[in-house]
């Protein structure tokens, strides 16, 4: 008699999610290592979970009487559902690439009885279980939080449990749609890599620019509300249908609301599973043979050109080295391109009414500032968000052992490391200044008397980039990490610089804003007595920046490339 | 109140990263260090009762910040016993966390 248990199509699933989620080789909780059963971990991350939703709970059950004077019930929710909707997306965009097309699993899954759609679904299981749990905690604890104490009816704790799974639901699908239609798009350039930064930039810049067009056509609700950030982040939901008539329902009890909300997410998944049938395969299956690391190899590559010297050497096979990777593509070269995406912008454009008070040309003092922390905000934001000097020695993994047994000087190493890191990080700092300063001088912004402004702010970020890509060679020279098993997961060790330099970077932006607020002529005017003091400020401010960022650069790069090789010296 | 809150943070950051440590198996990178002379099965009862100190201290830590704030809401006269009790315990923790540490270095693998 045959035993053999047939598997239904849900436990293939569930088995296959098993098997992915464990072959992505994140999980470090309930590993081999753990002191305790599998059993008793189960237990404690339940119990654990219960308690921090409880204390959640709890903490924004008590918190609703401070709040709800100053922010409406409404705003709130709209503000929270919002937020979650454009987190998922974020985080399901990342997942999902690396799910969908870099995995590089497809050849062994397709042999497996399991169908396409099974194997899909494991997949989309794989990279929307962190977004579902996170969605189902916050929303839950903080909807019903300020609900139940407000008095909102049962027509808002059901909404509000809905919205845990739908939200993040929509948000995947967002994501998958957009994901998988751009890369189809994309496909043509026959180059994985190129077709990774691409699509991750394209992909990120049709939400951002989708969630502002929503902003502008709902100004005239947000009008009067832009009082608070949350009324103005609630009038930005109006352009997610799904967020605004469940809103309805849940304090309105609109049941018209419902059943729109709930449609337009089924309409989002149902578009999301037409464009995976429809794209998925075909473009992953052309992926996987368009890697670099199945290139042919021509006769010309392989007479390659003489090198002038050992740092050019050098800096030629970190670079390739470091443009061969999807992950430092991605992680290093477009993050250091799209910092202005991710900060700037969101910024620039929630404090719209300061370009529309602002008389243009600015005051030539005031530019000057303005420059300066332009420069600061730049440099600290490229370097930031950039792996590529936080991670430098530590990408070498393996081959370091090799690389010391050739006769490299360190110093000449640290020096090709330095000078790739800087260029990148120059490209996106120093390159956006220039850029941006041409496009002032053009329009009017800044007079051609102030344009020597536009060289201070290049000046400024060019020898802050020296401070920042040396401190952070320096820091993973003394302890690199080379006994890692992918680069996804390198690429994942950033250091407390990088935090540091974001932060910097955000309150110089913050002060650029502000100084770009007091730039009119009329509006040095306005205030007694700024104007006198005003040439002594901005001379202070550009001198001080300009001769610390001067000292520290110079200092920094020579102390560096000596420690640096020191440090390089002591891990043979 | 400064204070309460501030033992408060201790002892919860205490209480996770001990449960940390019974989940993930892994010290600190500075701690794994000093345990690589050891034996698995030493390194493992060690880490062990690391984390059951940990946590415990922490909630002992937690504790006193409670009964501080009690005291200051006047729910609860001032003692100092309890503060004996507190830091008698964490004491006693120490010397169990530096004698686990010699006991766990005669464990061998063979045993």
């Amino acid at each position: 008699m045959n035993k053999t248990k047939t598997l239904s199509g849900f436990s293939k699933i569930r088995r296959l999610t098993a098997v992915l989620q464990k072959c992505n080789g994140k999980a470090q909780i309930g590993g081999k290592d753990a002191l305790i059963s599998g059993k008793a971990i189960k237990v404690l991350i339940t119990v654990g979970l219960v308690l921090l939703a409880g204390v959640l709970f709890t903490l924004f059950y008590m918190i609703e009487p401070m709040v709800a004077p100053l922010i409406p019930l409404r705003s709130i929710t709209l503000a929270i559902m919002l937020i979650m909707l454009l987190m998922s997306f974020i985080l399901s965009v990342k997942n999902i690439v690396t799910v969908l097309y870099t995995a590089d699993d497809l050849s062994v899954l397709l042999p497996m009885p399991l169908s396409a759609g099974q194997i899909v679904a494991a997949k989309l299981a794989v990279a929307s279980r962190f977004t579902m749990g996170l969605s189902v905690l916050l929303i839950n604890t903080i909807c019903l939080g300020f609900g139940i104490r407000a008095g909102a009816g049962a027509s808002y704790i059901i909404g509000a449990l809905l919205s845990s799974v739908l939200i993040p639901v929509a948000g995947i699908a967002i994501a998958t749609l957009i994901v998988v239609i751009v890369f189809r798009v994309f496909g043509f350039i026959r180059n994985r890599d190129i077709t990774m930064v691409l699509s991750g930039i394209f992909t990120l810049a049709i939400i951002i620019a989708y969630v502002f067009i929503s902003n502008r056509f709902n100004s005239e609700n947000s009008s009067e509300a832009v009082l608070t950030v949350f009324n103005t982040i609630a009038s930005i939901s109006a352009g997610f249908p799904n967020i605004s008539f469940m809103a309805d329902f849940m304090l309105d009890g609109s049941f018209l609301g419902l059943l729109v909300s709930v449609g337009a997410v089924a309409v989002t998944a149902a578009l999301a599973a037409f464009a995976v049938k429809l794209f998925y395969f075909s473009t992953a299956l052309d992926m996987q043979t368009t890697g670099s690391t199945n290139k042919a190899i021509s006769k010309s590559d392989l007479e390659g050109k003489k090198k002038s010297s050992v740092l050019k050497a050098l800096t030629g096979y970190e670079s390739k080295s470091s443009r061969r990777n999807p992950s430092y593509l991605i992680y290093g070269f477009a993050m250091s391109f799209v910092w202005p995406l991710i900060i700037g912008l969101p910024m620039f454009f929630s404090s719209k009414s300061i370009l529309e008070t602002v008389v243009f040309p600015l005051d030539m003092r005031m530019a000057a500032v303005c420059a300066v922390f332009l420069g600061v905000t730049a440099s600290c934001m490229s370097c930031g968000f950039n792996l590529l000097a936080a991670t430098a020695f530590s990408r070498e993994g393996k081959t370091f052992s090799a690389l010391c047994a050739l006769p490299i000087d360190f110093r000449e190493y640290y020096k090709s490391k330095r000078n790739f890191a800087m260029l990148i990080c120059s490209l996106g700092s120093v390159g956006y200044v220039i850029i941006i300063g041409i496009v002032c001088l053009i329009t009017g912004v800044i007079s051609v008397a102030s344009s020597w402004v536009i060289l201070c702010s290049a000046a400024v970020s060019f020898l802050l980039n020296t401070v920042l890509v040396n401190w952070m060679l320096v820091h993973n020279s003394k302890k690199p990490y080379f006994n890692w098993d992918s680069e996804t997961e390198i690429s994942r060790k950033l250091c407390w610089i990088n935090v540091v330099s974001i932060i910097i970077g955000m309150a110089a932006f913050i002060a650029f804003m502000i100084a770009f607020a007091f730039s009119s002529p009329d509006r040095i005017a306005d205030i007694p007595g700024f104007s006198d003091i005003l040439t002594t400020i901005s001379v202070i401010t550009v001198t001080a920046v300009m001769l610390i960022s001067v000292i520290l650069a110079f200092a920094v790069n020579s102390f560096s490339v000596k420690r640096g090789a020191k440090n390089l010296a002591k891990l043979i | 109140m400064i204070y309460s809150i501030f033992s408060g943070l201790i002892g919860v950051y205490c209480v996770f990263m001990g449960i940390r440590t019974l989940l993930t198996g892994k010290l600190n990178a500075s701690e794994e260090k000093r345990l690589e002379g050891l034996s698995n099965k030493g390194a493992r009862t060690y880490k062990k009762i690391y984390a059951a100190t940990t946590i415990i201290g922490g909630l002992g830590v937690i504790a006193f910040g409670v009964l501080k704030i009690l005291e200051e809401q006047k729910i609860i006269a001032e003692n100092l016993v309890y503060k004996f009790v507190i830091l008698g315990v964490v004491l006693v923790l120490a010397i169990i966390l530096i004698a686990a540490k010699s006991y766990c270095k005669k464990i061998s693998d063979d045993e």
